[in-house]
């Protein structure tokens, strides 16, 4: 988006107005992206207040980006990992020891609940439940927010086969429940 | 059907389709009818891919940006303190020297007099300095006793206590003495030095050479030409008493001095008339008095008209 990478540019010349449109622009996806990571709101806002504060701070020392979003993105989802990792090494009795050898977070995919398909819905989230943290974040970035491979590795931090991997078994393991399901629609439908 | 997953352009016809998206993919379509039961099946599974929007709402949203906003504007009064800090750190450096400065130079003590006002002093050695109207005294007080230098421009009279030499220095010269009493006249580019009692040594800036006035002796320097003459200092009063002697001074320096003692905002004198040479004297104590004093005797008329005195040739 030609606009944004204009604002862009402006926030880094010192322009607090541009720092709002910014913001205002990329809320949602990057409450949605990380609500995704941690549930609990409070942390979230958090690292997006530092992630703004910091915008602002370092302005000038900012580079050019050619995704805004992805820069952004990828910056709240460091923020929020850090965060949770320094939240399990100090209230961290023992029973946590494992969440601290997988430093992954838990990436919480929830789909559109519509009251009429609901059994299909819960069979579409069930087999997402089925897919890694990995998978469900990398078709997550890839589907909702519409990043590209080269984009998505960059900000998970993988090399660009294994992301396509994660997304093609990801999405290969969905495909199944949803033909499967497409069937049964169709069937359905053909019983009426 | 990975290839179409993957596809930008085929995510973007089924999620947010456009004309041209259409226009592309129908042709898609039509040339590969083979690929549709594949489409169909990506595109289904596109549009159940649909994410739960978890945004907690726009009050959310602003509440946050407010704390932003108050965090960076709070923040940002720290760098501007620190860009103004070398200047405040260069400011303070100025006013410690200033006032360092100050101190070892032993401050000066300066006395001035307006118009129409004399002051009478005494120095730190126990001199007396009697200063005309208009004139400028500046010593350093505390040094004074162990170097008695003063630096006069406008004229005083000194009644100075024995002791070491006592200086006065003015822009034309300096006069030295050891315990006299004299007056120096010093302005612009005429100097003038009279000694009343003990030994003076005057010495110009453009001679190298002193000159020793006896009491009753005077000297003058025009810048021009020097002259001495002798006066009873007994019988001669000055100015110190109210009364402005002249001996053929030009008529000018004679104004200036009236517009001294009584405060005159200007005067108004034609060309010609400015060095006519002048002899005698005004008192200071009737304006009008003084005017035709120095009037008559040269054929002059004077006018005060709104503080401004007009002088003009009596037709």
């Amino acid at each position: 988006m030609k606009s944004d990478v204009q604002e862009w540019d402006k926030l880094r010349a010192g322009d607090q107005a541009a720092l709002k449109y910014i913001y205002e622009a990329y809320f949602s996806p990057l409450i949605n992206y990380g609500l995704r990571i941690s549930p609990h709101l409070e942390l979230v806002e958090d690292c997006l207040q530092d992630l703004f504060v910091e915008l602002w701070r370092l302005h000038a020392t900012l580079g050019q980006t050619d995704s805004v979003k992805n820069y952004l993105m990828g910056s709240l989802r460091r923020k929020i990992i850090r965060r949770l990792q320094e939240k399990n090494k100090f209230d961290s009795s023992e029973p946590q020891l494992e969440l601290q050898a997988s430093d992954e977070p838990n990436f919480l995919v929830s789909l559109i609940e519509d009251e009429e398909d609901s059994h299909k819905k819960s069979k579409l989230a069930k087999a997402m439940s089925q897919l890694s943290n990995r998978q469900r974040e990398a078709i997550y970035l890839k589907y909702a927010e519409g990043l590209d491979y080269d984009q998505i590795c960059e900000h998970m931090e993988l090399q660009y086969q294994s992301v396509r991997n994660l997304v093609s078994t990801g999405i290969n393991r969905l495909k199944e429940i949803i033909v499967l399901l497409i069937i049964f629609f169709i069937k359905f439908e053909y019983k009426i | 059907m990975q290839d179409f997953l993957d596809d930008d352009s085929f995510r973007n016809w089924i999620l947010d389709p456009n004309p041209e998206l259409e226009a592309h993919w129908s042709r898609i379509l039509q040339e590969y009818p083979q690929a549709y039961a594949e489409i169909k099946s990506a595109a289904r599974l596109l549009k159940e891919l649909r994410f739960k929007d978890l945004n907690p709402g726009s009050g959310v949203q602003e509440k946050l940006w407010e704390r932003i906003h108050a965090e960076v504007n709070v923040k940002k009064q720290v760098p501007v303190f620190r860009k103004i800090l070398p200047w405040i750190a260069a400011a303070a450096c100025i006013v410690l020297l200033l006032w360092v400065n100050l101190k070892t130079n032993d401050s000066w003590t300066t006395e001035t007099t307006q118009f129409a006002q004399i002051e009478e002093l005494s120095l730190p050695d126990g001199s007396q300095v009697k200063l005309n109207a208009g004139s400028e005294l500046r010593f350093q007080a505390s040094k004074f006793k162990s170097n008695r230098v003063l630096t006069l421009n406008g004229e005083g009279f000194f009644n100075v206590q024995k002791g070491q030499s006592f200086i006065v220095k003015t822009d034309l010269g300096e006069v030295k003495v050891l315990g006299t009493s004299f007056n120096v006249y010093s302005r612009g580019d005429f100097m003038e030095v009279s000694c009343y009692t003990g030994k003076v040594s005057v010495k110009f800036n453009e001679s190298d050479s002193e000159v020793i006035l006896m009491p009753g002796q005077r000297i003058s320097n025009t810048g021009i030409s020097k002259e001495t003459e002798t006066f009873n200092p007994n019988e001669t009063k000055n100015w110190t008493e109210g009364y402005f002697y002249y001996n053929d001074a030009p008529l000018i320096r004679v104004m200036e001095e009236l517009q001294r003692q009584y405060a005159i905002q200007s005067i108004e004198l034609p060309e010609t008339l400015r060095n006519k040479s002048y002899k005698g004297f005004f008192r200071k104590n009737n304006l009008e008095e003084a005017i035709e004093s120095i009037c008559l005797p040269l054929h002059l008329k004077g006018q005060i008209e709104n503080k401004k005195l007009y002088i003009k040739k009596v037709e």
